[in-house]
């Protein structure tokens, strides 16, 4: 478990330290660096945003299903009322990965951020 | 217990309510918040930019807020009724509960 | 962005026909999302046609039974959710034609060198925007004014604060009814596609076919469901 979350944080850092690399080689092209980080960026945070929420939802889904298991078992007769219950906090919680999937949608097909640093740096938009 | 296909039918409306759940309260926050957005920035060309949008995306989330009311009110209002069916056909007499039970195990 | 092999967009580039988009109007109407959903309202209306050209009251054969079990389970369905006749009558054949071609439309994506129209945003959202209309319409017709009450909330002065909130609520139940049907049909088109490429065209793509299959009748009879009961909820009296 341990070893797990320390391979977890060293890639991390490698892919920080890898993102920090390309900006400052984008300082040496000055105008057109940093829209391309921009860019970089917000592919990468699209990426491990969904990435992440997802593997947090299916820790939360996996327990909701456990319990509806476990109550099911213990008592078969309330089967139909727990799938109703564990149905809708399947939905919940499957909302809030939808939520990191829309808002990687948007940094990718439509970033807002990207229109104003192009305005900065005067390369039209 | 009902025919195979009946459990079929009864997975895939519970599926399509739950989907529907979970689309319909993030789907509504987002247009909110990209009404507002869009408010802000080409209707009063940056000049109120937070405040709409924060306005917009509180209206978004109260309207979320009300689809998850109003859709899990729907979603057990209509399992109760398909559940209530269930133990009619089942809970008949004991021959024919003892058939279903036969009859959910194979 | 290169194109992917479409029979009819060649077939009407050879004409000499704007098959691939664009900006001039007639491009637009023969863009390829168009020209397939053209082919799925033919094949829906041959199909009806092929059926009821040479009815049977006796022993219906091929066919028109095939139809007669289709319509019949339609009817029903909507019939349980109603206990209404009449009811039943004014919004059952809308709705099955829109499970016809809405089916038709997903199955004609698994042919190659065909796409579904409904992996396309527009067709879609036109599809939602003509239920939701029609739902709106209904609810206008069976309450009369009253029907706006729906939208201002169980107090009177909150109305002001209550009618965003309701708008919205009504904007995010559109956008999912038709952002899911899109969502789902693209997501296999852009799948097959990555793995026509990526592992080699025989075998590969054969598992996402099959839940291909399986996704297409879903999200019809998903459409299907969310309109009847949409609309059964706007006829129904007021709560």
């Amino acid at each position: 478990m341990k070893k797990v979350s320390w391979i977890t944080v060293l890639t991390a850092l490698f892919v920080l330290a890898w993102a920090g690399l390309s900006f400052a080689a984008g300082d040496d092209v000055a105008k057109g660096g940093h829209v391309g980080f921009l860019m970089a960026a917000s592919v990468l945070a699209a990426g491990l945003g969904v990435g992440i929420a997802a593997s947090g939802c299916g820790v939360g889904m996996g327990h909701c299903s456990k319990g509806c298991l476990d109550g099911t078992a213990r008592n078969p007769e309330l089967a139909g009322k727990l799938t109703v219950t564990m149905f809708i906090g399947l939905a919940l919680i499957e909302s809030l990965t939808i939520y990191a999937l829309v808002v990687a949608l948007i940094a990718l097909y439509a970033n807002p951020m990207l229109p104003k640093l192009m305005a900065i740096f005067g390369l039209g938009g | 217990m009902g025919t195979i296909r009946q459990e079929l039918a009864l997975a895939l409306r519970h599926f399509s309510n739950a989907t529907t759940i979970a689309l319909a309260v993030v789907l509504s926050t987002f247009a909110g918040v990209i009404t507002g957005y869009y408010l802000d920035i080409k209707f009063f060309e940056g000049k109120t930019y937070p405040w709409l949008t924060i306005l917009f995306f509180l209206f978004g989330l109260g309207g979320g807020i009300k689809n998850f009311i109003i859709l899990t009110k729907r979603f057990t209002k209509e399992a109760e009724k398909k559940d209530g069916e269930r133990k009619g056909t089942v809970l008949g007499t004991e021959d024919e509960q003892h058939q279903g039970d036969t009859d959910g195990q194979s | 962005m290169e194109h992917p092999l479409l029979f009819l967009s060649l077939l009407l580039e050879a004409l000499g026909l704007p098959a691939h988009g664009g900006k001039s109007a007639l491009a637009q109407i023969l863009a390829p999302h168009m020209q397939y959903s053209y082919l799925a309202m033919i094949i829906c209306v041959i199909l009806a046609w092929a059926a009821t050209s040479n009815m049977q009251i006796r022993t219906p054969k091929g066919l028109q039974n095939l139809m007669e079990i289709f319509v019949d389970w339609s009817e029903n369905f909507i019939y349980e959710q109603t206990h209404d006749r009449k009811k039943t009558m004014i919004i059952f054949p809308m709705m099955t034609t829109f499970m016809f071609y809405i089916l038709v439309a997903n199955y004609m994506g698994l042919i190659p060198g065909f796409m579904s129209p409904t992996a396309n945003l527009n067709v879609t959202l036109g599809c939602t925007a003509i239920s939701i209309a029609t739902y709106h319409i209904l609810g206008v017709r069976f309450h009369g004014i009253k029907y706006i009450k729906h939208f201002m909330g169980p107090i009177p002065a909150m109305a002001p604060m209550m009618f965003p909130i309701e708008v919205f609520s009504h904007i995010g139940r559109i956008l999912s009814l038709s952002i899911r049907l899109f969502g789902n049909m693209v997501s296999k088109e852009i799948l097959l596609g990555l793995l026509f490429m990526l592992a080699g065209p025989f075998l590969a793509p054969l598992p996402i076919m099959i839940l291909g299959c399986l996704v297409c009748l879903l999200q019809a009879f998903i459409f299907y469901v969310l309109s009847v009961v949409y609309s059964v909820e706007a006829m129904a009296g007021a709560h």
